[in-house]
C-alpha cells in the first residue's frame, strides 16, 4: 500500500509538473483513495499560484492562493483524468 | 496552549482509538502511524491542547458512525481528550469579523482568531496552514510533516 501512494504520488507530480513550476509551489498530496469499482487512484493534490485576482472584499489578500485539483490514475500509473477541486467537498 | 484543527483531531482520534485506523479511515487516507506518534509527541501532554466547540463538533460528524466495539472505543476517546484539553468558545460573529471568513469558513477563521495566542496551532489543512503562516502564526502542519517523507 505504502508503495503504492509513493508511486501514485510521483505519477501525479510529474503530470502537474508541466503544468506548474513544481518546486517552488508548495505542491503536496492531500488524498488518495483506492476506488475499487472503477480501479483507479482518486487523488487531491494542492499548490500555490500568485494570486492576480484580488477580491475587492477582502483588506488582506494573500499574495498567493492554494488551488486543489482531482486526479484519476488507473493501475496502469496513467493519469486518465485532472479536474478541479473544492477542498470543501 | 496549542489549538488542534479539526482534520489533525480526526488524527488524533483515530490514532488514539487503534493507530491502525489511520490508513483506513478516507478523511486520514494518506497518513500513517508514524504522523499519529509524531502528532502525540509534538503535543507532549494532553492539558497543553485547546480546541474549539466548532472542532469537536465537525469532528464529531464526520467521525461518529462507528459500529459496535469500535464506537464504545470512540466515546472512550473522545471522553479522555475532553476531560484532559480544554476548550475555547468564541462567538460566531468574530469569525465574520475575519476576511478569512469568505476563504476558510467559521471555524477556520475563528482558530486564526485566537491562535496567534496560541504557542502553534496544529493543522492539516494546506490552506488554513497558509493563512495562519501569512498572519504570523507558527503551525505544526501535519499535511506537510506527511509531504516531506514521500
Amino acid at each position: 500500500m505504502e508503495s503504492s501512494i509513493k508511486e501514485v504520488y510521483k505519477v501525479a507530480k510529474e503530470e502537474l509538473s508541466h503544468l506548474i513550476d513544481i518546486e517552488n509551489s508548495d505542491y503536496r498530496l492531500e488524498q488518495i483513495e483506492f476506488n475499487k469499482q472503477e480501479q483507479v487512484w482518486l487523488v487531491v493534490i494542492s499548490y500555490l499560484i500568485p494570486n492576480n485576482n484580488k477580491s475587492p472584499l477582502l483588506i488582506q489578500s494573500l499574495p498567493f492562493e492554494r488551488i486543489y485539483k482531482k486526479l484519476k490514475i488507473n493501475e496502469a500509473m496513467e493519469v486518465t483524468g485532472l479536474y478541479m477541486f473544492n477542498e470543501a467537498g | 496552549m496549542i489549538l488542534i484543527d479539526t482534520n489533525a483531531l480526526i488524527i488524533l482520534v483515530l490514532g488514539l482509538m487503534d493507530p491502525r485506523q489511520i490508513k483506513n479511515h478516507k478523511r486520514t487516507s494518506i497518513y500513517e502511524e508514524k504522523d499519529f506518534y509524531e502528532l502525540v509527541n509534538a503535543i507532549g501532554t494532553f492539558d497543553r491542547l485547546m480546541t474549539l466547540p466548532n472542532v469537536w463538533t465537525e469532528t464529531d460528524n464526520l467521525l461518529n458512525n462507528f459500529k459496535n466495539s469500535h464506537k464504545y472505543n470512540y466515546y472512550l476517546v473522545v471522553k479522555k481528550l475532553v476531560s484532559e484539553t480544554s476548550e475555547k468558545y468564541l462567538s460566531t460573529s468574530r469569525a465574520l469579523l475575519n476576511d478569512s471568513f469568505l476563504e476558510l469558513g467559521i471555524t477556520d477563521s475563528l482558530i486564526l482568531e485566537i491562535g496567534e495566542d496560541c504557542e502553534f496551532i496544529i493543522t492539516s489543512d494546506s490552506k488554513l496552514s497558509d493563512y495562519a503562516i501569512a498572519n504570523g502564526i507558527k503551525v505544526y502542519d501535519v499535511v506537510k510533516m506527511r509531504n516531506s517523507r514521500f
